[in-house]
């Protein structure tokens, strides 16, 4: 073999070898690469879907069924309290005190008409509306403090003194801490009652009824209940 | 817990408690009285039962007639407005029975004496037939003062013996024999026009208070309850002319040195 026919050869093998080495690479780019996590979330959307579709479903049945549940209880707590809250105006005073015992096992669903029941007043009923409340109360402070607080807040003159004095005693024995500044500024409301001229100054937070007066021996009353329930829920 | 359950539950709860609460039975039939609602110084009167029948005296309506109309002088001569008002089925058994609540309601609502009473047939040391009258009294002002101060009892029984409980002047007699119920009605709006600090007003009820109660039991020894009641009227009567005298705001006679600070002597 000549010298140019080693160097055709020499030149095909070279030729052959890079077209080899395109072809390798070709090959290499075509291989498949592997899945990325868009790829798996795209895989897996459909698997997801219905797991959260299960998900809000059970849930969303739970909380209509539970407040399908929730308003019968509340409608058999009404019929079961009924008759309890009649007995607290119309039956004599031991017969009242069972009904308030019994409508305290109802907790914090009493709570409502039992205000109700304390501040329309009574000579039966009252007292016994207080005792349910108090009952309930050392269960559920919070149930029993909030609505009773918003009693000595009130400045519209809608409320009875003797409702105010039977929720200053509530929160004195409830330990209502919260309602502290409501009865300090009571309080200081209380104190310039000085004398049986200065009551015209608190008579507008107090219901005028001609049957239970608001005179001195009411402001002295509510000074001592309040200063009281004071020494209980400062700190 | 699950509010199922929970509905399931309380029907037996509320049984168990309701059971637990008539277990002990009440024989006090403490009825709200709906008159307490009106305006100016009240009387209750509750039912004279008879004890064997347990049925109230037919006679009710017309005693409380009779006892307004025996009231009137002590009306006219303080100018109070005074109201004897019939609270049916009303049945008090004990003073005990008039716990801290209830007199303070009353007292709130210007009630000022609470009567009540029992019959039973009985004999007398002669072996004659007799109608033996248990009365209660009380003294809402005196009692509601008792529950701070420890004394006197603002609630007590009076046994009496009468030959007869058939018309309305027996029935006057039972409750009323020598005029205490306006000496105890004097007593406990003494009180309330003291707590009020209506000085003058307070010192001339408390005064004749005194005097009516001394004349009750005039011609006999006052029993220790009267008298109890009588060192308490005095005291207070003489506690009036003090506390007017301290009082800034209290400009009348009382602050005069003339005024006896022995009370009403």
């Amino acid at each position: 073999m000549t010298d140019e026919a080693h160097a055709q050869a020499a030149e095909v093998a070279v030729a052959r070898e890079t077209r080899l080495t395109r072809l390798e690479e070709d090959v290499k780019k075509l291989k498949p690469k592997g899945k990325d996590g868009w790829d798996m979330l795209q895989a897996l959307t459909p698997l997801l879907a219905g797991i959260l579709l299960a998900f809000v479903s059970y849930f969303l049945t739970g909380s209509v069924n539970n407040a399908i549940q929730r308003g019968q209880l509340q409608l058999s707590n009404v019929k079961e309290m009924r008759e309890l809250l009649a007995q607290l105006d119309t039956a004599d005073a031991a017969a009242a005190d069972s009904a308030a015992f019994t409508l305290s096992a109802f907790g914090r669903p009493a709570v409502p008409p039992l205000m109700a029941a304390l501040l329309a007043g009574g000579d039966v009923r009252m007292p016994a509306a207080e005792r349910s409340l108090r009952a309930i109360g050392l269960n559920d402070p919070a149930a029993v403090c909030e609505p009773i607080r918003r009693v000595i807040d009130n400045r519209t003159g809608r409320f009875s003194w003797l409702a105010h004095l039977s929720t200053i005693r509530l929160l004195g024995d409830l330990e209502c801490r919260d309602a502290r500044a409501s009865l300090e500024a009571y309080s200081r409301a209380l104190s310039l009652v000085k004398a049986p001229a200065d009551i015209e100054q608190f008579a507008s937070r107090v219901e005028r009824d001609p049957g239970s007066p608001f005179d001195f021996s009411a402001v002295e009353q509510l000074q001592t209940e309040t200063a009281r329930t004071l020494r209980i829920i400062r700190p | 817990m699950n509010p199922h359950n929970l509905s399931r539950v309380r029907p037996a709860l509320l049984a168990a408690i309701a059971l637990l609460s008539v277990a002990a039975p009440a024989e006090a039939q403490l009825v709200p009285c709906a008159g307490i609602q009106g305006t100016g110084y009240k009387i209750l009167l509750d039912d004279i039962f008879d004890a064997a029948g347990g049925t109230a005296s037919p006679l009710m309506s017309s005693l409380v007639f009779k006892l307004t109309t025996n009231l009137e002088q002590l009306q006219l001569e303080s100018g109070l407005p005074l109201k004897v008002i019939r609270c049916a089925k009303r049945r008090p058994s004990d003073p005990a029975d008039f716990k801290r609540p209830m007199v303070e309601q009353l007292n709130a609502r210007q009630v000022v004496l609470e009567v009540w009473g029992t019959t039973a047939q009985a004999t007398d040391t002669a072996g004659s037939p007799v109608h033996e009258a248990t009365v209660g009294y009380l003294l809402v002002p005196v009692r509601f003062d008792e529950f701070t101060q420890g004394q006197p009892s603002g609630a007590f029984l009076s046994s009496k013996q009468a030959k007869s409980v058939t018309s309305v002047e027996d029935l006057v007699r039972v409750v009323d024999q020598s005029g205490e119920l306006a000496a105890y009605v004097a007593v406990s709006t003494g009180v309330k026009l003291l707590r009020a600090r209506d000085y003058e007003a307070a010192r001339a009820q408390l005064c004749r208070a005194d005097a009516l109660l001394t004349k009750v039991s005039s011609g006999q020894t006052p029993a220790t309850r009267d008298k109890a009641l009588i060192s308490y009227v005095q005291a207070l009567a003489a506690d009036v002319v003090a506390q007017a005298r301290k009082d800034p705001a209290y400009t009348g006679t009382l602050k005069s040195p003339l005024v006896s600070a022995g009370g009403c002597r």
